[in-house]
């Protein structure tokens, strides 16, 4: 179960990584982040960080940075190989 | 069935409103629907902005809109379907205003519109409530959906909600060389098949796929309204958002099963990680902007040189033969045509070289995807005086001309960061502005002339984050700040074709400008200096020093004379520059050229006149004067076109106090850079 899992920070995470969304932020933030195709069960990778503290993350296909807030409004957990 | 005969017309400019009084809330983002929609350069004064509308359809026409995720190539499509010159680029949030034109579709002519993007019908600001409405409220005969193969999961989620009604949509796929690059093959048939609509693969950046769109929207507008994909939408908000995201996720297993077990980086990843990174991804974004201005003066000066060489020999000779045939030599048409129109305008069109070097290396960026890699390395900048990331956007825009960049301020979703915006906008410098600035630094740093130049631009942000900070601190105290989410769009090779229109597009505003309102100012200006006030002389034959122009810049010189440029040619230009920008250079190429015509014949003549007034009246700290003035140039007010832009997106009140701290702010830095100038000495 997901509660039992390990959460992962991006500022923590190699680059590379790939991980699975578990939660999102709330109110229009989390609606703004499902029109860009994150969503609870999404696979991430971890791809930088970025000038001001944000990070940048492939999702499919698509690249997307988030800033600070938006990055530890997410809640992650590793994919298990 | 919508047709173009009983569509509502967009919002109208001239609206007059207090965006503050709107947004109570201060957590709440809210929305004021200004000219949303509106043309950008509508009203009766002339901007240095071209775009394209085209010819309209004719009433009863269908109507066709593209609608799609931000930067999914909508404009583009527009562009190569109708022929139309709209801006286009690299970055999310290009287009904020609809645009119109007449498309031949089977022997048919629709109306097609191109609308703002938007990631859904969920609005988060003013352009993408634009799109919202019309899509719900009026929807067109087919919506064609615009979809980023290399953003698939991103392009949708709007074909979702709008697959929910009943509605002829049919979806145009783009970017498939882009997702292919990415290690991502995305299957049209299988998803056309998945979305139940059909799909068009097509590449409008090569003009690819035009016909078969065409005989898509064909077969699409002769056959029934087919059903909408469910029943029923949840009635809470993230429960059809789940919805639609299984939808869009069923999509794109269909369409491109690859996706999700692509390699995990690839090279422009790599890129990516030091474009945007913190340290290198400042550093490179000063050393591209740098290289820019430096490629700019650098390649553009001999051209200059031959364009007024040109001017000044055969244009000149010819339109003194031509008045001189028709028996006027002598008149005081000649010195309209020659003092006046050739030494104004001609000035100017000499830099017409200058800015379409500018404009092509800006497209070159904004079409390779750079600026929004820009626009993520100054997030902290914005942040820093309370504005989010994307308002960097409009700023970039800015520096080439400010009005669309008033306009492009409708992508923030508060209210209240669209008044701050749209009122930081005019101090950056745009092109009109580079055009004194050049002239200047050739006159006064020469050799150095490019770094002159950035370092304006410098200062302009430096101005921005100044004011900024104060505006952050009263007018934005209240205002929440959302988290920031940015989508990155992919790298484009840019293509010569796109690189030229859209430097032509932004040439051909800065030629209408010449030819147009600078026309009317020379002209205007031309009058006040043939119009004696003292000295006998008659009309048209009076000494510069006697006429009413310089008696009239006399009367305000004083103000400026603390600054270190109390001379009326200098103040006289000034002023005019009141109307555009450019009109400094004309104004001062025909004042000099009154008692010097040849002055008005190249930059080099003119440049040693403005040397001397500099000297004379700074008193020996010309080099603090000539800073303090290009300051002051950069502050003082933007042209009457972008004034107009601001009254119709944040109102008049805000414009007279936005034009009234600039000329405060002007003047008072320019007084300090001056005078700290003259004691360093």
């Amino acid at each position: 179960m997901a509660g039992d899992e390990e959460k992962c920070e991006l500022r923590r995470t190699p680059k590379g990584t790939r991980l699975r969304v578990g939660g999102m932020l709330p109110g229009r933030s989390g609606l703004r982040l499902r029109h860009l195709g994150l969503r609870p069960g999404t696979l991430i990778t971890v791809l930088g960080r970025t000038s001001g503290g944000g990070f940048l993350i492939g999702v499919g296909s698509g690249r997307i940075v988030l800033d600070r807030r938006a990055a530890t409004g997410l809640t992650l957990f590793p994919v298990s190989a | 069935m919508s047709t173009g005969a009983d569509r509502p017309a967009a919002s109208g400019p001239g609206e007059d409103h207090d965006p503050s009084a709107t947004c109570a809330a201060a957590h709440e983002p809210v929305v004021v629907g200004a000219g949303v929609g509106a043309r950008a350069t509508s009203g009766a004064v002339p901007s240095c902005h071209a775009d394209g509308d085209g010819p309209p359809a004719p009433p009863g026409a269908p109507v066709l809109a593209l609608v799609g995720a931000p930067n999914s190539g909508k404009s583009t499509l527009f562009n190569a379907l109708t022929g139309r010159h709209r801006t286009v680029g690299n970055w999310p949030g290009t287009t904020v205003e609809v645009g119109r034109s007449a498309w031949a579709v089977d022997g048919q002519v629709c109306e097609l519109l191109d609308l703002p993007g938007a990631y859904g019908l969920d609005a988060h600001s003013p352009d993408e409530e634009f799109t919202r409405d019309l899509l719900r409220d009026d929807p067109p005969a087919l919506t064609v959906v615009v979809v980023g193969a290399a953003q698939l999961a991103q392009s949708l989620y709007l074909l979702a909600e709008l697959r929910e009604r009943r509605q002829r949509v049919l979806v145009a796929l783009t970017m498939l060389d882009i997702a292919a690059r990415r290690g991502v093959e995305v299957d049209a048939q299988a998803l056309a098949a998945q979305v139940g609509v059909p799909v068009i693969a097509l590449d409008p950046r090569r003009g690819q796929g035009r016909v078969e769109l065409a005989q898509a929207v064909a077969r699409t507008l002769a056959q029934p309204v087919p059903q909408a994909r469910c029943e029923q939408v949840p009635e809470d908000s993230f429960e059809a958002a789940e919805e639609r995201m299984a939808w869009v996720d069923a999509a794109c297993r269909a369409a491109a099963p690859a996706a999700d077990t692509q390699p995990t980086t690839t090279v422009t990843d790599r890129v990516d990680r030091w474009l945007t990174a913190p340290l290198v991804g400042p550093v490179v974004f000063l050393a591209v902007m740098w290289a820019v201005f430096q490629l700019t003066t650098t390649v553009a000066a001999p051209l200059q040189d031959l364009v007024g060489a040109f001017l000044s020999g055969p244009v000149t000779s010819a339109a003194a033969a031509g008045v001189g045939a028709v028996g006027l030599a002598d008149s005081w048409v000649e010195m309209l045509v020659v003092d006046g129109l050739i030494s104004g305008v001609g000035m100017l069109l000499t830099f017409a070289p200058l800015v379409a070097i500018m404009f092509a290396l800006l497209a070159l960026l904004e079409d390779s995807g750079y600026m929004a890699r820009a626009a993520v390395v100054t997030d902290r900048l914005m942040r820093a005086i309370g504005l989010p990331g994307q308002a960097f956007l409009p700023m970039i825009v800015g520096f080439g001309c400010n009005v669309p960049a008033v306009s492009a301020t409708r992508i923030l979703p508060d209210a209240r960061h669209r008044l701050a915006a749209a009122m930081l906008v005019p101090f950056t410098s745009c092109s009109a502005r580079l055009t004194v600035y050049v002239l200047l630094a050739a006159t006064f740093f020469p050799g150095h002339a490019g770094t002159a130049v950035f370092a304006m631009y410098l200062a302009s942000i430096a101005i921005i984050v100044l004011v900024g900070l104060v505006f952050r601190a009263t007018l934005l105290r209240a205002v929440g700040d959302e988290p920031a989410i940015l989508l990155l769009p992919p790298y484009q090779r840019p293509t010569l074709r796109l690189t030229l229109s859209i430097t032509w597009l932004r040439l051909k505003g800065f030629l209408a400008t010449a030819g147009g309102i600078i026309v009317v100012t020379v002209t205007l200006v031309w009058l006040l200096q043939a119009i004696p006030i003292q000295g006998g002389a008659g009309f048209g034959h009076v000494d510069p020093e006697d006429s009413l122009f310089a008696g009239l810049a006399r009367v305000i010189a004083p103000v400026f004379t603390p600054l270190g440029f109390g001379d009326w040619h200098t103040v006289g230009a000034l002023v005019v520059g009141f109307v555009a920008k450019e009109a400094v250079l004309t104004s001062w190429a025909q004042t000099y050229a009154a008692g010097d015509p040849t002055a008005g014949q190249s930059p080099d003549q003119l440049q040693a006149h403005i040397a001397t007034a500099f000297e004379s009246t700074s008193g020996g700290a010309t080099t603090a004067a000539v800073i303090a003035f290009m300051v002051f140039l950069l502050i003082y007010t933007p042209c009457v076109a972008t004034l107009a832009a601001q009254a119709r997106e944040i109102g008049r009140r805000w414009t007279a106090f936005s034009v009234a701290v600039n000329l405060v702010l002007a003047w008072s830095l320019a007084l300090v850079i001056f005078q700290i100038g003259r004691v360093l000495g």
